[in-house]
């Protein structure tokens, strides 16, 4: 079952979704070692600007939500763990519950 | 910007060929063997076109819109991934500029890097258009000859260097000649670049010209002066090793370590922009993009150069010990190396390049353009046109 607007959202669901969405939009291979959830996904060329614009897309309509430009500016919204933690700071102020796993 | 007679001058060497290559194609048509311009007509490895007839075949039309000058950010880390590997520094995006083929890289590298008024050296012989790039910029150029073997002399570079001088271009591996210099021998050159640059504002900038990067037949492992010379700027054409020059693309590489990297970074952007240079076509960017990492087969440009090499050597032929490169470089045996070429060419339909073309007296190219029957009979064209010399 497709969870992802469900009340409950499984957090490493959204990390993996999004890892799984770099990695194929920035044509990421699997030997690049220097890829990783923590790495500046704009600033090491993993997604370039239509890729930006991709990726809200992807997260916005997979999760039902629509970010505010506070969250799309936030300075951690350039890693995949920091835009994960933004996703679940804004899914919990939907009233959404989610999980550590 | 370099005046028309000066330029005349320059290019005199090649018009002059220019005309000569005509007149022994219309003169003997199919029977002619072209080994002057390196363009193959044997496919040593056709991955390259395969690709590319691939992509097109299910192109998205989205993906033929503008890309940013120098080029498409995740190509861009691609080629910065392969350069990590290459160098061992780590190459990030931006310092890759990605650009119509070498020759639009030299000239961005030029304009970025050096002012009008400053002096380059180039070592000799040399690809045909390094003066003239640095002339049209307002640039002084002093040509330095090569050693033994035609391998890099960095005491004569050392001499050289005056109080304008700010740069080197070299080509590793060295067209015309196939020369690949060693990691030693290129710890000299960053050691000579290093003692000319003390005292100086700013160090010395070393352009590495690496088109023939990929073509090292001979088994020994190419090495980037990147590696040893912090100030140092690439450039690479993916044309030469995938045969598909005509393709135009290529990129310069800015040195991690270079010495105001950041501002240089800025600059390249708006030089590229000054230029109209921009970026090489989103179809082929997206073919590179997908090059990256792959090697050529190297298998059958050594069977023909170690078969050419041989036949030439027999025929007394003085050859350039070579490593790399289509090319093959060998003394005329004539002291009139255009006179020598030209009577190839005429008399025996056998074009090769004479090397006032490329900065040096007294010399030949040949570039293995053609293979098996073709390339022996090449070589029989050779052995007959005169008693030559022996001393290489």
């Amino acid at each position: 079952m497709d969870t992802t607007n469900s009340a409950e959202v499984d957090r490493d669901g959204i990390a993996d979704r999004l890892e799984e969405f770099v990695r194929r939009t920035g044509e990421v291979t699997d030997d690049d070692l220097e890829f990783g959830r923590d790495v500046h996904i704009f600033e090491h060329g993993y997604l370039d600007s239509l890729g930006v614009v991709r990726l809200i897309e992807f997260l916005e309509s997979t999760y039902s939500i629509a970010f505010t430009d506070e969250e799309l500016f936030d300075p951690v919204f350039t890693t995949i763990d920091g835009i994960v933690g933004i996703m679940v700071a804004h899914l919990g102020r939907a009233g959404r519950t989610v999980t550590a796993g | 910007m370099i005046a028309d007679d000066e330029l005349a001058t320059l290019l005199g060497p090649l018009d002059q060929f220019a005309a000569v290559h005509e007149r022994a194609l219309r003169k003997w048509g199919p029977a002619a063997i072209d080994l002057s311009y390196p363009n193959p007509r044997v496919h040593r490895d056709s991955r390259a076109h395969r690709l590319l007839a691939d992509i097109a075949a299910e192109l998205d039309p989205d993906r033929l819109q503008y890309t940013p000058f120098g080029g498409a950010t995740i190509v861009r880390r691609r080629i910065a991934a392969v350069l990590t590997r290459l160098t061992g520094l780590r190459h990030g995006v931006h310092d890759i500029a990605m650009t119509p083929g070498a020759t639009a890289a030299l000239n961005i590298a030029i304009s970025t890097l050096f002012r009008p008024g400053e002096e380059l050296l180039v070592a000799t012989p040399c690809w045909m258009d390094y003066p003239i790039y640095i002339r049209e910029h307002g640039l002084r150029c002093r040509m330095i000859a090569a050693g033994d073997g035609k391998r890099l002399d960095p005491d004569a570079i050392a001499r050289a260097w005056g109080p304008h001088t700010a740069g080197l271009i070299i080509s590793q591996p060295t067209c015309p000649t196939g020369v690949q210099h060693t990691a030693a021998e290129l710890a000299g050159l960053a050691g000579a670049l290093a003692e000319a640059g003390r005292g100086r504002a700013r160090p010395p900038v070393l352009i590495s010209d690496e088109v023939h990067r990929d073509q090292s037949w001979a088994g020994e492992p190419f090495v980037s002066p990147v590696a040893s010379y912090p100030d140092t700027v690439s450039v690479y054409s993916f044309g030469k090793a995938w045969s598909m020059q005509g393709q135009r693309t290529g990129y310069l590489a800015l040195s991690p370590r270079l010495t105001g990297h950041d501002d240089a970074v800025a600059a390249v952007a708006r030089r590229l922009r000054c230029s109209g240079f921009c970026a090489p076509t989103a179809l082929m960017q997206q073919v590179v993009g997908r090059l990256c990492g792959l090697e050529p087969d190297l298998g059958p440009l050594r069977e023909d150069q170690v078969a050419v090499r041989g036949r030439l050597a027999a025929a007394g032929y003085g050859v350039v010990a070579g490593q790399s490169t289509v090319f093959v470089y060998a003394r005329s045996p004539e002291p009139d190396e255009v006179a020598f070429t030209t009577r190839l060419a005429l008399e025996h339909g056998l074009i090769a390049m004479p090397s006032a073309i490329f900065h040096e007296p007294g010399h030949f190219r040949l570039a293995l353009n053609v293979t098996g029957d073709r390339l022996d009979e090449a070589m029989d064209r050779l052995a007959t046109v005169g008693r030559p010399a022996v001393t290489g």
